[in-house]
């Protein structure tokens, strides 16, 4: 062969299906994500509520156990949307948090710490396969300890409770997976952004808790001295009450302070805050470096 | 080297000898590169941001004619006063100086590690305790500047909408005065006690978000804590200095406020307890750079 033929030449071959390049991303990162020996701690930790909640349906459908403890079927409550909530999303929501907070931060900043951006996208795999695969871990982390267990009691109540309860409660399903993915992806994605930003992973961590708590707060002391929702949109943890509620058909007096925001600007809250770690995050994965 | 540079030396060694002469030198000398480090590096950049966000608050309440229920931002002076000791005790004291001491403390030591530039302090003929205290005063210094100097503003600008006269009548009077002292002590205190402890945990911790993530969770829930376990929450010492006392929610554990001295005397103990843990830590510590 001539010389000049030896040059560079780009694979021409087939290419394997987009969603399996993201999945490689995707196992890598979750194969990293397991190595900690705290977050499997937490995991498994994370997991004790629902075996908790299903003993606890099992205890309200079993008349003989109640009346060992003296509890007549009428002192319990009614099992329904504000009680999933209460019960199981409530505290999901904070164990989602604190999962985002432990692993979200620490995603990306290695490969741009590292220089390894280039090295991912000289191959066949583009800024949305990268994040995407990364957010994958996150969402099937995040639903392995929400939504999933969540279906589980939900069809656990369903077939103890028989009659007609699965037909009056079908919001609930519906609200789990809503909420508990609205939540996972928004946050992630702003953990995400962080990580884009800071380098250093414990640094990135404490940046993101800083930012989720600072907004709460602020749009707390905004609502209390202005009035009005403008103080809402900050406050990505009211978006999600108002959400849930909705979502759930929840009793807003029982659940304690829910604020008085439409649902729709809860959604809108979501989604610009989604949009805006995007587009931070479009921005700052390149497959090159600016050197100054 | 001259004969005479050699002889200036030799009349300059008795100052090389140790002794508090010597280890006020070195402390000047660390305390200047580490208030620089601590006030104009890019880690800073959060802590102005988190000092910016009050005052925002405090300009645009001054400058709008009215909230979003109709009425004025603030209906008379003795009300201006307690929205601001609401808003500086849920978010100058609760959210920025909490935040911002554990970006300023923590990076003192912590942030040393990580860039790996320890073993250059280690290496130079400094007591620890010359150090500690040191690095310890310069972000006290840094700290106290930027959330005082927020504070002040912050006070100034609630005056704004009434008019210099008010201003005036208020600083003749002490009542402007007294207050704003008062506010300035609790932001010192806040800053020695949040301050000694973070730079405790940031070299006891290889994760510092894990001690701040507690504490945080800690000072949040002191309200709804037993009179008991109330003393070893900073805030609750913090609070009972406050000049307008807060209603803390309808779930608080109502209990007296301790007194000043038990305050003044508790925050400037833990401040030498943690200090002095601090020594002790770095005096056995052993910087493996891999391991971070």
């Amino acid at each position: 062969m001539a010389i000049f033929l030896k040059a560079y030449q780009g694979y021409s071959g087939p290419l394997s299906p987009p969603m399996s390049r993201t999945l490689v991303i995707f196992r890598y990162a979750l194969a990293d994500v397991f190595q900690s020996r705290l977050f499997v701690a937490f995991f498994f930790i994370s997991l004790l509520l629902p075996l908790f909640l299903m003993c606890a349906i099992y205890v309200y459908h079993n008349l003989e156990l109640l009346l060992q403890f003296d509890v007549t079927p009428e002192d319990l409550t009614t099992i329904n949307g504000t009680a999933f909530t209460i019960a199981m999303q409530i505290p999901q929501n904070s164990l989602l948090f604190l999962m985002v907070l432990g692993i979200g931060p620490t995603m990306i900043s290695p490969d741009l710490r590292n220089n390894a951006m280039p090295l991912y996208l000289s191959r066949p795999i583009n800024t949305a396969s990268y994040i995407s695969g990364k957010l994958l871990v996150l969402i099937f982390l995040g639903s392995l300890i929400s939504w999933v267990p969540g279906l589980l009691l939900f069809f656990l109540q369903a077939y103890l409770a028989g009659g007609g309860w699965l037909g009056d409660n079908l919001q609930i399903p519906v609200a789990s997976i809503l909420t508990s993915l609205s939540w996972i992806i928004c946050l992630s994605l702003v953990a995400f952004a962080v990580s884009a930003f800071v380098k250093l992973k414990s640094v990135a961590r404490m940046t993101f808790f800083g930012i989720i708590l600072l907004l709460s707060v602020t749009g707390a002391v905004i609502e209390d001295v202005f009035g009005g929702l403008g103080a809402y949109v900050v406050n990505l943890y009211a978006g999600l009450e108002v959400l849930m509620t909705y979502l759930y058909n929840a009793d807003s007096d029982l659940l304690g302070f829910v604020p008085q925001m439409d649902v729709g600007i809860a959604v809108l809250q979501f989604l610009t805050f989604s949009l805006l770690a995007l587009l931070v995050l479009t921005w700052r994965i390149r497959a090159f470096q600016v050197v100054a | 080297m001259s004969n005479g540079q050699l002889a200036a030396d030799y009349a300059r060694a008795p100052l090389l000898i140790p002794g508090p002469s010597l280890w006020m030198r070195q402390l000047v000398a660390i305390f200047r590169i580490e208030f620089g480090k601590s006030f104009f590096s890019r880690r800073a950049f959060a802590c102005y941001v988190l000092a910016l966000l009050p005052i925002l608050i405090f300009a645009v309440a001054a400058f709008e004619e009215g909230d979003a229920r109709g009425g004025p931002v603030f209906e008379s002076i003795e009300n201006a006063r307690e929205i601001f000791g609401y808003i500086y005790s849920a978010l100058i004291l609760g959210t920025v100086v909490f935040l911002g001491s554990a970006s300023i403390f923590t990076t003192l030591f912590r942030g040393e590690i990580l860039d790996r530039s320890i073993h250059y302090y280690l290496l130079t003929p400094v007591r620890r305790e010359v150090l500690v205290t040191a690095k310890y005063l310069a972000g006290l210094s840094c700290g106290f500047v930027l959330f005082g100097l927020c504070t002040i503003i912050c006070f100034v600008l609630l005056y704004l909408p009434f008019g210099m006269g008010q201003l005036v009548s208020d600083l003749t009077s002490g009542i402007a005065t007294q207050q704003l002292g008062q506010y300035l002590g609790i932001t010192l205190l806040a800053c020695m006690g949040y301050g000694s402890v973070f730079m405790a945990t940031g070299l006891l911790f290889r994760n510092p978000l894990i001690p701040i993530v507690l504490i945080a969770g800690w000072e949040t829930t002191h309200f709804i804590l037993p009179p008991a376990l109330k003393i070893f929450s900073i805030i609750y010492h913090l609070k009972g200095l406050l000049p307008i006392p807060m209603d803390e929610g309808p779930l608080a554990v109502i209990v007296a406020p301790p007194p000043v001295w038990v305050s003044i005397f508790g925050m400037i103990g833990l401040c030498l307890l943690t200090v002095t843990a601090t020594i002790f830590l770095l005096k056995h510590l052993e910087v493996k750079y891999t391991d971070e």
